[in-house]
């Protein structure tokens, strides 16, 4: 029955592509579509292996910063509220939630019969450790950043617990996704102990990492009994072992290798839920110069890109917004600046670079996707005269380099947002923000910003939130290309995949089909 | 007694050169475990906070010299990404990686003694020129590609093994040494052909001797010769040959696990240098330094055994 609206659905987007053809030649966010002649009845249990290209960073919920970790704990933990696939949150450990007029008082109740993997009942003193531990400033900085915020964690009754903030914020929930983990509980790096879809088993560094089916779990159980997650690092490998059997599935895949994948799997498509873009340094010489920025802007065709790089997969994008976070995306953004070598010239000139300059593009070496891509920028930029020097560093060297100490001119990376709310995607722009690495400065960003955070009704919120997209756009703070296409290969083994709005892999919702 | 003290007090300066070879390497290149591990959520106070606490902001010397008497304590450490013992993170690899490495070179000897007392035996003939040229081939193709190859091969169109799918020996000692055979033999092969090449030429030379023509003009077996007299004269460069190839070997391990998706040292040792995870990188770097010197005097034993006139 679900397939059958899906292809309905999916003959009517088809017919309203061609309809607006005619119009416009922007690409448009297409639903995700997936050739799935799959058939058979769906059975409980069985196991399923997944490649995954690097080892968690850490098993600590709290600790844990890589997106490739956080997609497989979130199979383990969950916080008082957590993400759902259309990009809502739901209650999770509390039943229900209430927010105070003034957004300044979060109140949850507990859900009843919530069970930690080791059997003992999830308790308000669990809630507030947990809460109280991303907070703790002892170390510096809160280990959620947003938490410095937090006024204080107050226990009402055995159900009820309150989170009072120093100031009003209406997104504040979005960070409850925070895992709930048991008090004074000290084994997380070794034996991490959650209320999710699915208990930890054992790791084995660079090897691999088990979960099982948690029988006990409140809400809807898992359909296996067991997921492996298989560390593969080399891409190339990912192929063989899909196609050899050694893995069921695997996530990010080029379109080169999908296309490899004939027979025996299905391709899901859907979107990596981040904003790919050329981060300019805006506080190097020459892009400190708007003119020079909007002139990059104008040689970049992100259509283009996507062409060479994915096959024309993928979301394009204008702003620092990605379409999954549905509420504050505009896909007019997206052909604000189109391809115009005449007019990027035009701008070059007015700035004092009649013959164009070098520009050195820092990536990532190990990201494909995004070396690609600045190949194809510095082949745009040539028609304006940008002589581009690609420099393929380590990922490791990049955290220092471009992301902590800002020693680059342009970087192409992906930036994603570690939350459903606006603010994830949005604060890092403001001055002096320890996020900002692209040295954005702006008097009204930061003005629009504060505003924005502490405006208590959600449509003047919603409303501020692009204003500061369009501000992005408007001083061409970086050259915005796309949101990544996510193509995940699933053995015809199995069915049930669901795509997120965040990076997270859900495999509760898998099951095997005989 | 001599000897022992004299090779024992080499290895340990040799090691000790290494290990502070390696710890120089970390503080040169750029990257910092700490940022590493906080990702892009790092701010300038975590991160101090974090080298604070694993001690990365005492001076160098400090630092080094703490490790050195740790080590020799039997503590290794604790890894920073890991956050367990690295003994016991790299306790169950190196019997991975040191089986391979010693399937391989038990598949060079298997390969290289018959052929090259055949290529003799024959020379000139046809099935000597055949090896010379199948030993041209093999010994300019690298074992990751030979790996490659085997994987596609073996693995995808005959289907022999599963590509990535390895038994642990904790789960199947049978299914372990089979598993391992592929790899070994990807590795062994470009050196077996190196083998088998200097192998012959020294058994050629020691045949034109006048030993040899004596023993056969007096009517011994010609086969006999050759294995009793000239294989025993003929093997000393071989020898000394093997035992500097064991070096390369341990190192071809390393990148052949990556394509068999072995989960030795390789692996662990690639990941921990990407995530400056010194502790790890330092324990397996001076520990296959030590593996290889030992092989090295093990080797100049061997050699003294082979020709007594040789002072080791």
């Amino acid at each position: 029955m679900r397939r059958r609206v899906a292809q309905t659905i999916l003959v009517l987007t088809v017919a309203a592509a061609i309809a607006l053809g005619g119009c416009s030649g922007d690409k448009k966010a297409a639903p995700s579509t997936t050739e799935n002649k799959l058939s058979g009845n769906p059975v409980e249990g069985g196991s399923i292996k997944v490649g995954i290209s690097q080892d968690l960073d850490s098993l600590d919920p709290h600790k844990a910063v890589a997106a490739g970790t956080k997609e497989v704990l979130f199979n383990i933990y969950e916080g008082l509220v957590k993400p759902d696939k259309s990009g809502n949150l739901v209650e999770a450990v509390a039943s229900s939630y209430e927010i105070s007029d003034d957004a300044r008082v979060y109140t949850f109740t507990l859900r009843d019969g919530v069970k930690f993997h080791n059997g003992n009942g999830v308790t308000v003193e669990d809630v507030k450790y947990s809460i109280d531990r991303c907070a703790d400033t002892s170390n510096g900085d809160p280990l959620v950043s947003a938490y410095s915020i937090i006024d204080s964690v107050n226990i009402l009754d055995d159900k009820t617990v309150e989170i009072r903030l120093k100031e009003p914020n209406t997104e504040f929930l979005a960070y409850m996704t925070t895992a709930i983990i048991p008090k004074d509980y000290d084994a997380l790096e070794t034996a991490p102990v959650g209320t999710g879809p699915f208990k930890f088993v054992s790791r084995s560094p660079q090897e691999n990492v088990i979960l099982e089916k948690n029988e006990d779990y409140w809400g809807e159980k898992a359909h296996l009994d067991k997921v492996e997650f298989k560390i593969v690092a080399d891409a190339d490998m990912l192929v063989t072992n899909l196609k050899g059997g050694s893995i069921d599935m695997a996530m990010r895949l080029t379109s080169g290798q999908a296309a490899e994948l004939k027979s025996g799997f299905h391709i899901e498509e859907g979107t990596m839920n981040l904003v790919q873009a050329l981060y300019l340094n805006n506080a190097v010489k020459p892009l400190d110069d708007e003119k020079v920025r909007k002139a990059l802007s104008y040689a970049i065709n992100p259509n283009e890109i996507m062409d060479i790089v994915s096959d024309g997969k993928g979301v394009r994008i204008g702003t620092s917004m990605y379409p999954g976070l549905k509420k504050y995306y505009d896909d007019e953004y997206a052909s604000y600046y189109e391809q115009d070598y005449d007019k990027a010239k035009k701008l070059l000139k007015e700035a004092g670079y009649p013959d164009g300059f070098d520009l050195e593009i820092t990536v990532s070496s190990a990201d494909q996707p995004h070396v690609d891509t600045a190949q194809v920028i510095a082949e745009e930029l040539k028609n304006i005269g940008v002589n581009v020097k690609i420099k393929p560093i380590e990922w490791e060297s990049w955290l220092e380099d471009v992301y902590a100490n800002h020693h680059y001119q342009s970087t192409v990376v992906g930036v994603d947002a570690a939350n459903l709310s606006a603010r994830a995607m949005l604060e890092r722009f403001t001055t002096g923000n320890s996020g900002n690495f692209i040295n954005f400065s702006d008097a009204e960003y930061d003005k629009i910003f504060k505003e924005a955070i502490s405006a208590t009704d959600e449509a003047k919120q919603t409303e501020l939130y692009k204003q500061l997209e369009e501000i992005l756009i408007d001083k061409a703070a970086n050259v915005y290309i796309q949101d990544l296409a996510n193509l995940v290969a699933v053995s015809d083994k199995y069915d049930g995949y669901v795509f997120y709005p965040l990076y997270v892999q859900d495999m509760s919702t898998i099951y095997m089909i005989e | 007694m001599k000897f022992v003290i004299r090779k024992l007090s080499g290895l340990i300066i040799t090691l000790l050169i290494v290990s502070i070879l390696a710890f120089l390497a970390f503080e040169v290149i750029p990257g910092d475990p700490a940022r590493s591990i906080l990702g892009t959520e790092a701010t300038e106070s975590k991160v101090q906070a974090l080298r604070e606490e694993m001690g990365l902001n005492r001076p160098l010397p400090q630092r080094y010299g703490r490790w050195v008497k740790d080590f020799v304590g039997g503590d290794m450490g604790i890894s920073y990404s890991y956050q367990t013992p690295v003994r016991e993170m790299i306790g169950d690899k190196i019997p991975i990686t040191l089986t391979l490495t010693a399937i391989a070179f038990l598949f060079i000897l298997l390969f290289s003694t018959p052929i090259s007392i055949l290529c003799v035996r024959y020379e000139n003939k046809f099935i000597d020129k055949l090896f010379t040229i199948l030993n041209q081939i093999t010994m300019s193709v690298p074992p990751f590609f030979i790996g490659i190859i085997f994987t596609v091969l073996f693995g995808l169109v005959f289907r022999l093994f599963t590509p990535g799918g390895y038994v642990s020996y904790e789960e199947s000692v049978s299914g372990f040494f089979k598993y391992l055979i592929l790899p070994g033999i990807a590795i062994a092969l470009p050196k077996a052909a190196m083998t088998i090449k200097l192998f012959r030429n020294s058994l050629l030379a020691e045949m034109r001797q006048d030993y040899v023509r004596t023993a056969q003009s007096r009517g011994n077996n010609p086969w006999r010769v050759l294995v009793r007299h000239v294989l025993r004269n003929g093997i000393s460069p071989v020898v000394t040959f093997l035992g500097m190839a064991i070096a390369d070997m341990i190192a071809n391990s390393i990148v052949i696990e990556q394509v068999f998706g072995i989960p030795g040292l390789g692996r662990t040792l690639i990941s921990s240098i990407s995530k400056r995870d010194y502790p790890v990188v330092e324990a397996i770097i001076v520990l296959i330094a030590a593996v290889i010197l030992v092989v090295n005097v093990l080797v100049d034993l061997l050699y003294q055994k082979l020709d007594r006139r040789i002072e080791v």
